[in-house]
């Protein structure tokens, strides 16, 4: 049995989840809470967790998932909306998966099966938006490396795109590893708040919804 | 030329966006059983449908293209397609009649995935090229074909390829037995 955690304002949403979990057989919902303070103060903290990109107390995604990868868990990013800068900047916070909260429970499932072996799936969104990525300091990848993220990224099945390329599959996803190691090695940690501010000026992050950096104050709800 | 493309621009959104007001006031209102198939298949389309509104970045506004492709997607879903959508920074200002041009191949290129794939499930992605034009494509995971037989898959490929050629856009489709089937639209100006 794989034990999962969640971390999700969302009362629905939580609520929802453990018996939707449930129904897969070989996974199980262990822990909830709303935010990743009160994720780690849980007693047996499952491994493996389920971060919502926009939590609603405006904490900050990348260093939400930051902190998790420092405490030892790897982490699904999950978002309703889709957000280019902020998938690309917690891919690079060191998250193991991102995946779009569209209710696809195969997927899901899929993909914690994957990270529960040790793999770093690249799902065809996360390759998407990856495939996408335009921020001035993004890694630097191969043409090769771009193409195959960009056939993945509009749902191309790995064995599909190995008979095009003329490559094995197990290339396709040795490519797809490296991108995500580029990712995750691109140097730039998140590991105290000014590493933050500045990349949130470097990827011209979006700040309307976050706090500004230095004074840590919510914004006040509308 | 503008205010006329404004105004169908509020006609779509209008139309569409009353849908998705329909099955949430409708649930609202205790009209019907939410747990229910139907309603649950409902609510899945209209949020794919929103979704593909909304993707990209803090500067991504809803396009015509955007519009036309999210709308007709949704209507596809309502075959038993699920489809995930996916575009980004498609061009603001775009050619109406490629914009109809392309929705309209893509639209059958879905069809032909309802028709002939064995696949519930489909990826209708688009974005722009960064120079005005864009890139659209529809992927199943199908049963696929084979490319150099006859076969059923490709009378619908001529019509989708037709559709591209006559606004002047470029079609490539790639398949093969168990591959699924994929099939990508470009246009530049």
């Amino acid at each position: 049995m794989i034990e999962i955690g969640v971390i999700d304002d969302d009362q629905m949403l939580l609520q929802g989840m453990a018996a939707w979990i449930g129904s897969t057989g070989d996974i199980r919902l262990a822990a909830t809470a709303t935010s990743v303070e009160d994720y780690l103060d849980t007693a047996e903290i499952p491994k493996i967790v389920i971060l919502d990109l926009n939590l609603g107390n405006y904490t900050d995604p990348v260093r939400n998932v930051a902190r998790l990868v420092n405490s030892g868990l790897q982490v699904i990013v999950a978002s309703v909306i889709p957000d280019r800068a902020y998938i690309a900047a917690t891919t690079e916070a060191g998250a193991a998966a991102y995946v779009t909260k569209n209710n696809n429970l195969d997927t899901l499932a899929d993909v914690i099966r994957a990270i529960h072996d040790g793999k770093t799936p690249t799902t065809p969104e996360h390759a998407f938006w990856l495939g996408r990525d335009d921020r001035p300091r993004r890694p630097k990848l191969s043409p090769r490396e771009r193409e195959i993220l960009v056939a993945v990224g509009n749902g191309t099945p790995h064995k599909a795109i190995a008979r095009q390329l003329g490559i094995t599959m197990s290339t396709v996803q040795t490519h797809l590893e490296r991108v995500r190691y580029k990712y995750a090695s691109v140097g730039r940690p998140i590991d105290h708040a000014a590493h933050y501010s500045e990349r949130v000026r470097e990827d011209n992050l979006g700040r309307e919804r976050l706090p500004e950096p230095t004074n840590g104050n919510p914004h006040p709800h509308q | 030329m503008a205010e006329a493309r404004d105004e169908e621009r509020r006609q779509q959104f209008k139309v569409l966006h009353d849908n998705v007001l329909h099955t949430l006031e409708s649930i609202a209102r205790g009209e019907l059983a939410i747990g229910s198939q139907q309603v649950r298949e409902t609510c899945m389309r209209d949020a794919d449908y929103l979704r593909g509104l909304i993707t990209g970045g803090a500067d991504s506004i809803p396009t015509d293209l955007g519009v036309a492709l999210a709308g007709m997607g949704r209507d596809r879903s309502a075959l038993g397609l699920r489809i995930n959508q996916q575009f980004d920074a498609l061009p603001k200002q775009f050619p109406p009649h490629v914009t109809e041009a392309l929705t309209g191949a893509a639209r059958e290129a879905l069809n032909n995935v309802v028709k002939h794939a064995g696949t519930d499930e489909a990826w209708l992605s688009a974005y722009g090229d960064g120079v005005g034009g864009v890139i659209v494509t529809v992927v199943d995971r199908g049963h696929g074909f084979d490319l150099q037989a006859k076969s059923d898959g490709l009378g619908l490929m001529r019509s989708v390829r037709h559709r591209v050629l006559e606004v002047g856009g470029k079609v490539r489709i790639d398949s093969a037995p168990s591959e699924g089937t994929s099939i990508e639209m470009s246009w530049t100006p």
